[in-house]
């Protein structure tokens, strides 16, 4: 009995539209024992749900319904595609280009994001940099990467540094209009009462504003990180030697679509579990500030 | 007695208003701390004219270590006019200065108690950093400033919740919050926007006793904007009426002439409360 009480309860802390109201039933110990087992089936169905196992048991349930109709060598399931992806972990190709890969986007996404908050917070609050700079920004951010990528080696060489610049490119400009809708949109209450209190416009910046757009710079750094995982591929593309970009290019030489996959599934991993990082890393360092994981879609 | 007040002191007769406020004015006071001349403040418009006229030909003189309390209906312009004192927004005519030279911007010398405590506290602060925020804009020692944000925290009651965060307090707790970093900012002039608004009747009556003592003892000049009738005679040394918006200014003026702490059932107060609410019953001209 006690046991269906607290299943109950925790069910109904949980997700209150899903428990029948129990005030009535709780007494006969029959229907509670009925609850409890159906409270339990709930808690299951919506830890499978909240942990996205349905959602990836459906994805690999379709996939592997489409893949018996057509050709594993140009269509693999996720059985062959689990197989060749073997072969690259066994020879370690995986791993290291995993790593390879990672580091380039780690690079790109930090100097990115380093060049990108400060304009965004100047853009957000000196009106000539904002009349500066938007017109280029709102211009530039629609043309992608992969754009410049012959310019760019011609410029910078076949070398790292043309991938990370690419890399740079790419995540530099969702951080800026981010952190700099940020800034237009604080409430200036904050900083009168801060200059009241005797605080200069630098240390205004320092300690009001800047801890003001912590969200927003975070969101903004956020989806840098998704964007410089998309700018990945481009920027292996030619001239690389190594990395997922380079795996997934040049397999179509040997026509293995399955480490085309392999590469795919790799590349989609690192990017969520960074994500999944750099979120726990918000939660915990920046909690001050207002960063919280259970707001929006995907957050 | 509407056009007569008592005075304290020297002055300590029933005299007609004018000649009270001219004695103010030259005698006391010759040169007030803060002088308000013929002051207009506009709301600006769209295209940058001059929207509505909200304050018009204030005058208002302000002298060191004075309690003064402005009374007024919603919206006549009573934060407004704080702003002014307080350098925020500019004036648009007139006159503005503190101890002789024109307001424009925010000083460390002027404090202020917005009235919406939750859009001026920092919500990413604990309530000791809150508290001590001022003082660390200054450079002030960790450990003395620590001290003192302590002290005006035990005063406001929140001892014991120094290490919460805002959004953990309630809309009182959270004002106590700001009137604790005004006062342990040291300003020499607080500026306080209906300050005990938010706060229940028992917390209010806490708070108006110890700022009476605050001021008593530190006689710090304090500008306090309320529509409580009743906590402007506890608190104020003068009692500023203001007249409705739009052109709004300082209709009357009040001498409380009480001692601290004060009761509402000695006679002067009750014949001021009485003259204070005709004012506000019948539309008596504001
Ligand atoms: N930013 C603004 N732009 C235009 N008009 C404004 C602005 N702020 C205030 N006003 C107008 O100025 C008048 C005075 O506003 P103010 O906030 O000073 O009133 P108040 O006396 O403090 O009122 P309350 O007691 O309700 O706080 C109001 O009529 C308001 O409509
Ligand atoms: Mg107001």
């Amino acid at each position: 009995m006690a046991e269906a009480i607290a299943g109950g309860v925790l069910t109904a802390k949980k997700s209150p539209l899903t428990v029948p109201p129990s005030g009535r039933e709780r007494p006969r110990p029959k229907a509670g024992l009925k609850q409890a087992t159906l409270a339990k089936v709930r808690a299951v169905i919506k830890f499978l749900l909240d942990s996205g196992i349905i959602s990836w048991g459906l994805l690999f349930a379709g996939w592997g319904v489409i893949a018996l109709f057509y050709d594993p060598t140009f269509f693999p399931g996720p059985i062959e595609t689990v197989q060749g992806a073997w072969e690259l972990i066994l020879d370690g190709t995986l791993l290291k280009f995993s790593l390879v890969s990672l580091y380039r986007v780690f690079k790109g996404w930090v100097i990115g994001s380093i060049i990108a908050v400060p304009i965004g917070l100047l853009i957000g609050r000196i009106r000539l940099v904002k009349q500066l700079v938007e017109p280029l920004v709102d211009y530039f951010r629609f043309i992608p990467a992969i754009a410049f990528l012959t310019l760019f080696i011609m410029w910078f060489g076949v070398g790292e540094r043309s991938k990370v610049l690419l890399i740079v490119y790419n995540t530099c400009f969702i951080v800026i209009v981010n952190t700099a809708s940020g800034v237009l949109s604080i409430d200036q209450r904050r900083i009168q009462a801060a200059r009241t209190l005797g605080a200069s416009e630098l240390k205004i910046v320092l300690h009001v504003l800047l801890p003001e757009c912590i969200p927003h710079i975070f969101t903004g750094v956020r989806l840098g990180l998704g964007s410089a995982f998309t700018s990945i591929i481009a920027a292996e593309m030619l001239a690389a030697k190594e990395g997922l970009g380079y795996l997934i290019f040049t397999s179509r030489l040997y026509f293995r679509i399955d480490w085309i996959m392999s590469g795919i599934i790799m590349l989609g991993l690192l990017g969520y579990f960074t994500d999944r990082v750099f979120r726990a890393f918000g939660r915990v360092a920046l909690k001050r500030y207002g960063i919280s994981d259970i707001k929006e879609f995907g957050q | 007695m509407e056009n007569s007040l008592a005075i304290e002191g020297p002055l300590a007769r029933t005299l007609p208003l004018p000649t009270v406020l001219d004695n103010i004015r030259q005698q006391i006071d010759p040169s007030p701390l803060i002088r308000i001349r013929d002051m207009s403040v506009c709301y600006r418009g769209a295209l940058g004219d001059c929207d509505v006229e909200v304050l018009s030909g204030v005058n208002l003189d302000i002298g060191q270590g004075e309690f003064h309390v402005i009374l007024g209906p919603s919206g006549c312009g009573k934060s407004t006019l704080l702003n002014v004192i307080v350098g925020l927004l500019n004036h648009t005519g007139g006159e503005v200065g503190v101890a002789g030279r024109p307001i424009t911007r925010p000083g460390r010398d002027r404090g202020l108690i917005f009235q919406n405590a939750d859009a001026a506290i920092f919500p990413w602060l604990t309530v000791l950093e809150n508290v001590e925020f001022g003082l660390r804009m200054s450079g002030t020692k960790r450990q003395v400033r620590r001290e003192q944000a302590r002290k005006f925290i035990r005063l406001v009651g929140l001892e014991g919740h120094e290490k919460k965060f805002p959004r953990e307090l309630s809309g009182g707790m959270k004002q106590r919050t700001q009137i604790a970093r005004l006062l342990a900012n040291d300003s020499d002039i607080l500026v306080m926007d209906e300050p005990f608004g938010a706060l229940d009747a028992h917390t209010r009556r806490v708070m108006q006793n110890e700022l009476v003592r605050m001021w008593i003892e530190t006689k710090k000049t304090i500008i306090f904007v309320t529509h409580d009738i009743i906590e402007s005679l506890l608190l104020g040394q003068r009692i500023h009426i203001m007249s409705q918006a739009p052109q709004a200014n300082i209709h009357k003026t009040y001498e409380t002439g009480m001692e601290y702490p004060r009761s509402e059932t000695l006679p002067r107060f009750t014949e001021l409360l009485s003259t204070i609410q005709g004012h506000f019953d019948f539309g008596g001209g504001i």
